[in-house]
């Protein structure tokens, strides 16, 4: 239910690693060994894919249902539907959160039948008036007939009653995931409401909940001034890719999704081989596949999910953008890079981490504590996706009176000593060290552990990449930091956006007239 | 292939192809409802080692072999309740620069590079009821770097560079408090129902930063951090009987010292309605907060308060999340819970964030859901659910071996018995329709709210007037004092 701008640094995890911090004398298959004991995997033969983690700390197990599908698969007109379907997932199916579903149906397809003639109509070049609100009138009425079948957050109210806790979903660029953990005992629970939900989809509350994502979008991009220049930010910075659409949509594409859209969407993109599903906890694997091909092996296989297939063109000059706004400046600028199957992903994660994770790094001892011109500066690989071409940021929040221009001309001539080759070995030896370390901190969570686990073998076709990509890092030289810095994060391949205080900039503009 | 053959495969085949029904219907899809559940896996707490030393600190410790690594967890007894209105924030820079500045004898940047080369983390903070320190090593760095950590909680160095750093950075969060909608309604909230003058409702302004000294910082570290205050947690690959003697030489040279006596003034409030305003023109949705103050941890009710909070707002089953949300999709978020502290009254706060035109009903149907608990009782079908969600979920309370050793060592600090839990399962079992509604008779009072509205004016035109006259809020941050006498050279 909430959307997650994913922020993936590249930082990868592993279980029971003694060995974890050895930089170069234990090779990560060994790692992986130990770890491949505890995980089992299966195909089901309509292409959804289990990966079963044993932990049993606790006689608790955590579910994830990853679906390869986020904001960047969405059709023109129809920005936002991957988040809203994520919304009708919790609505039941045909048996749950209904006392009479044919009922109920039909009353659904009747509202959304007209609400598709009020859609038209309202498109209209010279819309008529007097039909839009008879349009109206007759779809509150169906509204209001359907929901008379309604048990209201049915599905939800099970799951918590039996003892679920952390229920909810998340909708990225790149994908959608569902969760909550439960007793172990109850692994079956899961498994009959998880089926019966994606078997059986409905479309229940549909535009009553379009109402609750509405207020979604105003809470978390409209009323936020950094939500606000995110969401420039990435319509700035892309062209053609769908990375440059908000994923929780534009408002008007909101309004012009209707039920069918939604259907449709979900017809063509919830393949079972769109989905890997992790369950990690004190559960056992032989009786996880057993319940695996009760519940899910009768989902039809269907066609598999459409590709994208728009690449992002080769930027041909800076952009620059500036709002003007109530709050207090800001400072975001990002660079076109690939995406995480590339083999500069990996100079690209530890460049982010050498010149901003940490009290030793750059900016931080440059902007933060040296000059003190920035009261936080970060800088990383992997926004807005990472499984298309990505960007790499550097943000900054600067001190009280600090000119933009300062925050900015810093960071390029800190970005400008890496390109001429200035970090050191040492550095680079502290940011591997240091990813090894998140990574193993990282590990205490079944629900960490799942969607890690099932998002990884999603998107990059195997859960080990987790472990090899630490072997990727080791791999990294100073000169492919040196290599990387001069391809991608150059003038012509950037994007600059920024907050300026309005206030200021009037009281300037002012004093300006005055001379 | 031979007919024999023939026969003899089919012979085979047939139970094989029974056998094979047979396990499909001993594992048909069963309905939610239809399933048995094995019995849970039992899970064993594991044991607290508890010890003190002369100096009185206390140590408390779990094993956990997990993960390669140890974690220090030292809990002091000091907070911003200690400090003067006039130097507000002094306990947050403390924090920050017994990091910062590291120690009399290893400087910052040598600090920092030290730890950030092992991945070793240390961090300290200081909180309003209490302050804390961490470290998060290596179980193999342990050793060498817990000299280290004494040596930062016993030597910070203070130097006054990185204080300036620290009250700059002060100064700047101030000076963007007003960017965030949610942060202006939780402190004018809280101002509200504390009163802005008071330690629980003060701000920490441009002057207060200003007014505070090296001497200062000193002074609040040194009562603070001494055995008297400390408790410390210890989690991690090590072995009980290894670990106390080590423990034991790092922590002794810390001196006993007092110990404190964190003082909570009595919250001097009455019950009056009210509406109060905020106008922030860059925002399409008002931020809404209504309540009144709450009450204490120890209140020999506080279980049946708790099954009323879920009713209200527990999850996706709560009322308002079902009413104000779902049915009349009026908000994405939308909350509300009475609140117990343990050191001085909580407050009781619902909240709701929705489209400015749609302010008052937001508020109409907030409020009425909270008169509806106590002008109702609620079915004994509502009681059992929710209930049967605390219950059901009570495994998550203990779900690692980490949360048994924090839960333990928080309710020490609080002052509560280490089996207040299992006690409040027990009462919460015994929870009955009727004790829900007189609770919320008892303890809520609708008729007497301060609403708090967050949101642009010119959007929400006069929907406010239905509650009582508006008083507006002014957010102005008030300016530095040298800017103030620049201003009046000019």
């Amino acid at each position: 239910m909430f959307i997650k701008q994913q922020v993936n640094r590249g930082i990868s995890f592993s279980i029971f690693l003694l060995f974890l911090f050895l930089i170069s004398s234990v090779s990560w298959a060994q790692n992986l060994e130990a770890f491949e004991e505890r995980v089992t995997e299966f195909t089901l033969e309509n292409g959804l894919h289990f990966i079963i983690v044993e932990r049993d700390i606790a006689p608790v197990a955590s579910f994830m249902t990853f679906v390869n599908v986020g904001s960047a698969n969405e059709p023109v007109n129809h920005t936002g539907i991957a988040h809203i379907f994520e919304h009708m997932v919790f609505k039941g199916s045909k048996t749950i959160g209904t006392t009479d579903w044919e009922s109920e149906k039909e009353a659904i397809e009747k509202m959304d039948k007209v609400y598709r003639a009020w859609l038209e109509e309202k498109y209209n070049p010279n819309p008529d008036q007097e039909k839009l609100d008879r349009l109206w009138e007759e779809f509150e009425n169906y509204q209001e007939q359907a929901s008379q079948y309604v048990i209201n957050n049915e599905f939800s109210q099970i799951v918590e009653r039996e003892g679920g806790v952390g229920l909810n979903a998340f909708t990225s660029a790149d994908g959608t995931g569902y969760f909550y953990s439960l007793p172990q005992n109850k692994a079956e629970l899961w498994f009959s409401l998880e089926s019966d939900r994606f078997k059986n989809p409905v479309f229940r509350e549909f535009y009553r909940e379009k109402e609750v994502i509405f207020e979604e979008r105003r809470m978390r991009t409209d009323s936020s001034p950094v939500g606000r220049l995110v969401e420039e930010f990435i319509s700035v910075a892309y062209s053609a890719h769908p990375y440059r659409n908000p994923i929780i949509g534009w408002p008007s594409d909101i309004t012009a999704t209707t039920i069918q859209d939604t259907r449709e969407f979900f017809e063509t993109y919830y393949a079972p081989s769109s989905f890997t599903i992790a369950i990690a906890g004190d559960v056992d694997p032989d009786r996880m596949k057993e319940l695996a091909e009760t519940y899910f092996a009768d989902l039809p296989a269907g066609e598999p999910a459409p590709k994208v297939k728009t690449i992002e063109p080769e930027q041909r000059g800076e952009r620059r953008f500036v709002i003007e706004d109530d709050s207090q400046p800001f400072f975001l600028a990002g660079y076109h890079t690939v995406n995480q199957m590339h083999p500069d992903w990996a100079p690209l994660q530890l460049l982010g981490s050498i010149i901003s994770d940490g009290r030793t790094s750059r900016l931080y001892r440059r902007l933060v504590q040296d000059e003190q011109l920035a009261l936080d500066v970060a800088a990383f690989n992997g926004f807005p996706g990472t499984k298309y071409s990505s960007m790499f940021l550097t943000l900054a929040v600067p001190n009280r009176g600090v000119p933009l221009e300062d925050i900015e001309n810093t960071i390029n001539e800190e970005i400008q000593k890496v390109k001429a080759g200035e970090i050191s070995r040492e550095e680079l030896d502290r940011a591997i060290t240091n990813a090894r370390a998140d990574l193993v901190r990282s590990l205490n969570s079944n629900m960490g552990l799942a969607l890690r686990l099932a998002e990884t073998h999603a998107q990059q076709g195997d859960w080990r990449r987790i472990f090899t990509f630490l072997d990727d890092l080791q791999e990294v030289t100073l000169e492919d930091l040196e290599r990387v810095a001069n391809t991608y994060l150059v003038k012509q391949n950037r994007t600059v956006g920024k907050i300026v205080n309005r206030q200021e900039t009037e009281e300037v503009a002012a004093s300006e007239d005055n001379l | 292939m031979n007919d024999w053959d023939k026969i003899v495969k089919k012979l085979v085949l047939i139970p094989l192809v029974f056998l094979l029904v047979s396990v499909q219907l001993l594992d048909a899809q069963k309905r939610w409802d239809e399933i048995e559940y094995p019995p849970l896996n039992s899970f064993e707490k594991p044991d607290i080692e508890i010890f003190q030393l002369e100096n009185g600190i206390t140590f408390y410790l779990v094993e956990d072999d997990e993960l390669p690594l140890i974690n220090l967890r030292v809990l002091v007894r000091t907070g911003g309740v200690l400090v003067p209105n006039e130097k507000a924030g002094l306990q947050s820079i403390v924090g920050t620069v017994m990091r910062t500045g590291g120690t009399t004898s290893i400087d910052s940047d040598e600090l920092n590079e030290m730890l950030e080369n092992r991945a070793a983390q240390m961090e300290t903070g200081i909180g309003f009821t209490s302050g804390s320190a961490t470290m998060n090593v290596l179980s193999e760095d342990f050793e060498d770097l817990l000299p280290v950590f004494v040596d930062l909680l016993k030597n910070p160095a203070f130097p006054q560079e990185k204080i300036d750093l620290a009250k700059t950075q002060q100064k700047s969060s101030i000076s963007r408090r007003n960017d965030n909608q949610s942060s202006v309604a939780n402190r004018e909230f809280r101002r509200l129902i504390y009163g802005p003058d008071t330690v629980y409702g003060r701000n920490v302004e441009y002057s207060t930063i200003d007014n505070i000294t090296r001497n200062d910082l000193s002074a609040f570290h040194s009562q603070s951090f001494v055995g008297q205050n400390l408790i410390i947690g210890v989690i991690g690959d090590f072995k009980m009987n290894e670990i106390k003697p080590k423990l034991d030489a790092a922590f002794s040279p810390i001196t006993s010292g007092e110990k404190l006596e964190l003082e909570f003034p009595e919250v001097d409030y009455s019950f009056e309605s009210s509406i109060n305003f905020v106008d922030k023109r860059d925002v399409n949705q008002s931020y809404i907060l209504l309540g009144h103050i709450g009450g204490m941890r120890e209140n020999p009710d506080y279980a049946k308060l708790q099954v009323m909070n879920r009713v209200l707002s527990g999850g996706f089953s709560g009322r308002l999340f079902q009413v104000v949300r779902s049915e009349k999709g009026l908000a994405y978020s939308v909350f509300g819970s009475y609140g117990s502290n343990n050191f001085f009254p909580g407050t009781f706060t619902a909240g709701v964030m929705t489209q400015s035109s749609t302010t008052a009903e937001a508020i109409t149907a907030v409020k009425h859901e909270i008169e509806r608990l106590q002008q109702e009782s609620i079915s004994q079908e509502e009681l059992e659910n929710t209930i049967d969600r605390f219950l059901n979920s009570l495994v998550f309370e203990y779900d690692s071996r980490a949360s048994v050793l924090n839960e333990r060592i928080s309710y020490d600090y609080a002052g509560l018995d280490p089996d207040a839990f299992d006690k409040l399962v027990e009462e919460i079992q015994a929870v009955t329709v009727e004790d829900v509604q007189e609770v919320a008779q008892k303890y809520l009072r609708p008729d007497a709210l301060k609403i708090l509205v967050v949101g642009n004016g010119s959007e929400i035109g006069d929907q406010l007037l239905q509650f009582g006259e508006v008083n507006e809020i002014d957010i102005t941050i008030p300016e530095f004092a040298e800017d103030e006498a620049a201003l009046i050279g000019e």
